[in-house]
């Protein structure tokens, strides 16, 4: 879970605070639990909706970010294959914060562009808008990884 | 790569990736959870304690005002003792009223006892028929010697009985000589009153005391109540041991700079808004003024009522750092031709000016109440007394002037019409809690000055019940103002 708290937080400090409040409140509401559907997905339900507080309170911009070029959209699969789940991590990282967010809720939670836009309240276009820079800013960013990595 | 594989990638990586958190997280949490529950525990302790404190002193306060009843009933009845003494007592020795023991040896007052028993005991049986035979030699008993020998021979009355028995003989064992004199007195007219060789002259004077005799008899016996001595101890204006009972009527004026806090509740996804309306929206202040009646109900215990007008100030500060004017600037020549017509040319032209905009709006929420307020007062009235006072707040109407930001984040005129936006309030807040702790400091023979911390809480929001979001607000001041007592009566609530 602290993972899932990364991949929301700014920093690793951010991080282990989101994932104490997410516990206390998994602790306190323990008795809600119905056992309906993973234990684990109930927890990380939990985990996410306190990230997402936690991006709320610092007045998160959905910024757009011009990508320096599209041309990674033809990366060739072999491209991925050394990449580590760190690195991948650390990409995400990199991210602005409205790419970030989107990204992470869309691609790794799995919630549509209908849930994201009344859980960020923004519009779902914004939220399609911004999967799509956050995906080919990540490719580029691959990209150029491959490219340090092949001099 | 497609965007379908390349998603799948990342989330077949990050899905199930875990870097596992470090122990000092865990113990964190653990201890956050700890203190957590501590925190509950100890707020209902704290809980348990008030309510336990205040039940106390409730118990306590009725007690007290009880026995205070009793007691000033009891010196109501002795008030005239002195002078009966003297009437009825032969032996009005003043040695002899310091040693009742030799008073009650008189072949006088014995004459007295003998000749009275049984008389005492067919009047006892007369009022309440239920008492048995115990209870007709109690009163033997404290015909024969109230003092001494009451407690030791009602062995078979309740133990209530044997309580306030307890109770009277202690204050007959604290009581001055003299006045154990008085009480013989008493009996001895009881005697006399039912006996018919007495001229109704002597019976007439007699006949207070006797009934008080009887009282007391009854009292002792346990089958009368304090509060239904045949005395009328009840009697409006009637003086007690310390002094002339209270009753104060004031008009209290006041005036109160007030800080208000506001508070919003809503769901997760208006929190953006919220922040929002938290940063524009500020420079909360306020004052209050009113005018209240207080009638006090007890020796200590006031009730107020009155008007109260209370206004909150806030100021909505908005920046549009984008703000664009469009400006038409018209310009007219005028041009006289050789053939001497003339010609206006007529040129408009428009520009856009792109700026800063900084919007002001001060808003004004006014709200006129009626509070009832119950009051306890301590504390010495001539030098400084306090006064710990709670009670409701009935809202008659508020009203209000200004704008809010809407969901858009742009302003919007604040109405008291029906609706759901943000600027839907209503006109009316309902009830309130007031609590607040007076000190008077007197300025005057009826003037006194006071300061009033005082705070309050409004049970309904400003908005209306179908809002998504919900603003209250509560407030908090310093109530400073005169008092005025239009009865100049000495308070004896010290």
């Amino acid at each position: 879970m602290l993972t899932v708290c990364l991949r929301y937080a700014t920093d690793r400090m951010e991080a282990e605070d989101i994932l104490q409040d997410a516990f206390i409140k998994v602790y306190r509401n323990i008795s809600q639990f119905k056992f309906e559907g993973s234990f684990e997905g109930w927890i990380r339900r939990i985990v996410v909706n306190t990230a997402l507080k936690y991006c709320q309170k610092k007045k998160m911009k959905f910024d757009e970010v011009k990508p320096e070029s599209n041309q990674a959209g033809g990366l060739e699969p072999s491209a991925y294959n050394h990449l580590s789940e760190a690195e991948l991590m650390k990409l995400i990282h990199q991210l602005p914060d409205g790419y970030k967010l989107v990204f992470n809720l869309h691609i790794i939670e799995g919630y549509s562009h209908e849930e994201i836009a009344e859980m960020l309240n923004i519009k779902d276009s914004t939220s399609r808008s911004q999967l799509v820079k956050a995906r080919r800013y990540l490719q580029n960013e691959i990209l150029k990884m491959q490219k340090s990595i092949a001099v | 790569m497609t965007d379908q594989m390349f998603d799948d990638f990342v989330k077949g990586k990050l899905e199930h990736y875990d870097s596992g958190a470090p122990m000092h997280v865990w113990e964190r949490i653990r201890e956050k959870e700890k203190d957590d529950r501590k925190g509950f525990f100890f707020f209902r302790r704290f809980l348990l304690a008030g309510i336990l404190l205040l039940t106390l002193t409730g118990i306590g306060y009725f007690t007290a005002k009880q026995m205070k009843k009793t007691d000033s009933a009891n010196a109501d009845q002795q008030l005239p003792a002195p002078s009966t003494a003297s009437q009825h007592n032969p032996t009005n020795d003043p040695n002899q009223q310091n040693n009742p023991v030799a008073h009650n040896g008189t072949p006088v007052s014995n004459a007295a006892t003998a000749t009275n028993s049984s008389t005492v005991n067919d009047q006892h049986t007369a009022v309440i028929p239920t008492t048995n035979n115990n209870n007709e030699s109690t009163v033997h008993n404290t015909e024969s010697d109230l003092t001494t020998n009451t407690v030791r021979t009602n062995e078979p009355v309740s133990s209530k009985n044997k309580i306030i028995n307890k109770r009277l003989f202690n204050r007959t064992s604290k009581q001055k000589p003299g006045k154990q004199i008085n009480q013989q007195s008493a009996k001895d007219d009881l005697a006399a009153n039912n006996d018919p060789s007495v001229t109704n002259q002597q019976t007439q004077p007699q006949y207070k005391r006797l009934d008080l005799a009887t009282a007391l008899i009854k009292f002792a016996a346990g089958n009368l109540h304090p509060a239904s001595i045949p005395y009328n101890v009840k009697q409006p204006g009637c003086p007690t041991v310390n002094g002339p009972r209270r009753n104060d009527l004031y008009i209290e004026v006041y005036g109160s700079p007030d800080y208000t806090l506001r508070t919003f509740t809503s769901t997760s996804l208006y929190d953006n808004y919220v922040n929002e309306r938290r940063t524009v929206e500020n420079n909360r202040n306020g004052f209050s003024a009113g005018v209240r009646i207080a009638k006090n109900i007890g020796e200590k215990v006031l009730i107020k009522g009155g008007v109260n007008y209370s206004q909150i100030n806030e100021r909505l500060h908005l920046i549009n750092y984008n703000e664009k004017q469009l400006t038409q600037v018209i310009t007219i020549r005028t041009v006289i031709r050789a053939p001497g017509d003339t010609l206006f040319i007529r040129d408009t032209t428009y520009f856009e000016q792109t700026g800063t905009r900084y919007r002001t709006t001060y808003n004004r929420y006014r709200f006129i109440d009626i509070p009832v307020i119950f009051s306890y007062e301590f504390g010495n009235p001539e030098i400084l007394s306090f006064s710990v006072n709670a009670g409701p707040v009935f809202n008659i109407t508020s009203f209000y002037k200004g704008s809010v930001l809407d969901t858009a984040y742009s302003p919007v005129q604040i109405s008291t019409s029906k609706g759901n936006g943000p600027n839907n309030w209503r006109s009316n807040i309902g009830v309130g809690v007031f609590a607040s702790f007076s000190i008077y400091k007197p300025v005057g023979n009826n003037l006194q000055l006071f300061a009033e911390p005082y705070f309050r809480y409004n049970l309904r929001p400003v908005t209306q019940s179908s809002n998504f979001v919900v603003q209250r607000y509560s407030v908090s001041g310093m109530q400073l103002g005169l008092r005025y007592n239009f009865h100049n009566g000495r308070q004896r609530y010290r």
